[in-house]
């Protein structure tokens, strides 16, 4: 899809705000974070890594959610741009799933006494990010593009199903792992923390949000620059 | 618990969700740079193609 220059200014200009509106909706949440909410009395100034890490898994599974949707239409219709959406989702979903898997070993060494324990919540979380590096780099392990796309879509269906696994691991398991306390309808959380959490999960999606477009950009520029060489050559 | 000790974990966590959220963000960046910079130089080259006389301008 070749891009016109039109084009490239109004997404520019789509940019820029969800730029701008992350940049300050992140050092608002930083104020919520730091100033605003009470330090918690059991865990002491750590437990304050539980909003990024919160918003981080929401935003992991909102991307591998996409991927999943995604990749049932581009089975039924392939179309390039579903494949750029699917792999750029998967990719920014890899990334909030590294940053939940790292803050969470640093949150559970002073509560666990540990970095890392294989019990079902974090087993079951890093296979999640092993499925979905595997379906970015299948593209390249496969010799034919719309072969590989094929594959990547199945991949981005099947590997869908862990994510409930993930989620309900901690009612289905004895894990070290606190239950959900957001999905549920017990007030587990202080009015405060609450609206802290639910704020960050925002945030984090509107910078997930620019991020995927970027990485769609770059797929398109790509296929441009491929299209301008064929036509040029 | 020790509440003081645990601020050193506090820091690791945001410093190591900056360094991902900023390498990530400098990663695309980079690459869009790169890509817009050939992109551009072959939409001038094919521009200047196009506008050119195919026999010369003395002929």
């Amino acid at each position: 899809m070749a891009l016109s220059k039109n084009e490239g200014g109004a997404r520019r200009w789509i940019d820029d705000v969800l730029g701008v509106a992350t940049l300050i909706g992140m050092v608002v949440a930083l104020w919520l974070i730091f100033i605003y909410t009470p330090m918690e009395l059991v865990q002491g100034a750590v437990q304050k890594v539980f909003y990024i890490h919160l918003a981080s898994i929401w935003n992991a599974y909102l991307g591998f959610l996409i991927v999943f949707v995604v990749s049932i239409l581009y089975l039924w219709r392939p179309s390039a741009r579903k494949d750029r959406i699917a792999r750029a989702w998967a990719e920014v979903g890899v990334v909030f799933t590294t940053i939940t898997l790292v803050s969470g070993s640093i949150w559970a060494k002073p509560i666990w006494g540990t970095y890392w324990t294989w019990d079902a919540r974090l087993t079951s979380t890093l296979i999640l990010w092993i499925i979905y590096v595997v379906y970015l780099m299948l593209r390249g392990f496969v010799g034919d593009p719309e072969r590989g796309r094929r594959y990547a879509a199945i991949v981005g269906i099947i590997g869908f199903i862990d994510v409930p696994i993930v989620h309900m691991s901690v009612r289905w398991w004895r894990t070290l792992h606190p239950d959900p306390i957001v999905a549920t309808s017990e007030a587990a959380l202080p009015a405060s923390m609450w609206y802290t959490v639910l704020y960050c999960i925002v945030v984090f999606t509107v910078l997930a949000l620019f991020l995927v477009r970027q990485r769609v950009h770059i797929d398109e520029l790509r296929e441009t620059l491929v299209d301008l060489r064929t036509t040029s050559s | 618990m020790d509440t003081i000790q645990n601020f050193d974990f506090l820091f690791a966590a945001y410093t190591i969700l900056w360094v991902i959220v900023f390498g990530y963000f400098f990663f695309l960046t980079r690459q869009l740079a790169d890509l817009r910079r050939e992109v551009n130089a072959l939409r001038e080259e094919r521009g200047n193609d196009d506008g050119a006389s195919p026999t010369g301008p003395n002929s």
